[in-house]
């Protein structure tokens, strides 16, 4: 079986490799990681991609079995348009704790901003949180509850793991989940709606 | 769950004076738009459970924090 040596790889690397190896036709294979963010960033990848992933420790890290399902493509094609139809194709991308240059007023408005968004009528479907933005869904955020809600309601809400290590809050955050650059431009390159705070 | 009210303020520097005594004081309070209903002006608002409501007032008024008692 063929094993992909991902360990003390920088992120995206791990996901890129995984993503080659599917491409390669490899129908089961093994991924070595020794990092919790690109375990979790190739579970992401699989969840997406019609594979499933078992873990196992190993080595100080996890032992990742990757499978292809066998999908149906007749089916896929008969679903999309349901999928496309149902679901919000709007993704929000916030870079920053604040709205505009203001601080003490940014702050504000985002505060109200997020606060508000669980009673939109159009949601997103995604929101990603970069740079500063991650400090929104982290420890001490104002804005932790409305997220929450937003989680509740369908809406996936993820941080970039980079800025959140540069910050020193990888081990803060409280709600959604931990992305990589990888799938935040997958999630901009996929024909959402994309808008920028 | 007690019931929540709205505070309304007189401009948007007394909803910051407002958020930050709030913070110092450790009461919980959410920040919002203000209801279409209150008031049709693009503004912010705080609510918080009811039984905080005096003392966030009090606060208020020792920090010079003007608020619209009207629609309270």
């Amino acid at each position: 079986m063929k094993i992909v040596d991902a360990r003390g790889l920088a992120c995206p690397e791990p996901v890129l490799l995984t993503k080659k190896a599917v491409d390669d036709g490899e129908k089961e294979f093994v991924v070595l990681v020794d990092d919790e963010i690109p375990k979790e960033n190739i579970r992401k990848f699989c969840d997406g991609n019609n594979c499933s992933m078992d873990e196992a420790p190993d080595a100080g890290g996890w032992k990742l079995t990757v499978r292809q399902k066998e999908g149906c493509a007749a089916c896929e094609e008969l679903l999309e348009p349901v999928k496309r139809e149902s679901n919000s194709r709007i993704t929000f991308i916030i870079t920053c704790n604040k709205i505009g240059i203001n601080d003490e007023l940014g702050k504000i408005l985002i505060e109200g901003f997020i606060n508000t968004l669980p009673s939109a009528t159009n949601k997103p479907r995604l929101v990603i949180f970069l740079n500063e933005g991650v400090h929104l869904t982290t420890e001490g955020s104002p804005v932790l509850q409305s997220l929450a809600k937003l989680v509740e309601l369908g809406v996936e809400i993820r941080s970039c793991g980079t800025c959140l290590d540069y910050y020193g809050l990888k081990e803060k955050l409280k709600v959604g989940i931990i992305t990589n650059m990888y799938d935040t431009v997958e999630a901009m390159t996929g024909g959402d709606v994309i808008v920028k705070i | 769950m007690p019931q929540a009210v709205v505070i309304v303020f007189k401009s948007t520097h007394d909803v910051i004076k407002a958020k930050n005594e709030l913070a110092k004081a450790c009461i919980a309070h959410e920040l919002i738009p203000t209801p279409k209903e209150i008031s049709a002006e693009c503004g912010m608002s705080l609510r918080l459970e009811e039984p905080l409501l005096s003392k966030a007032l009090d606060l208020f008024q020792t920090a010079g924090v003007r608020y619209r008692d009207d629609l309270l």
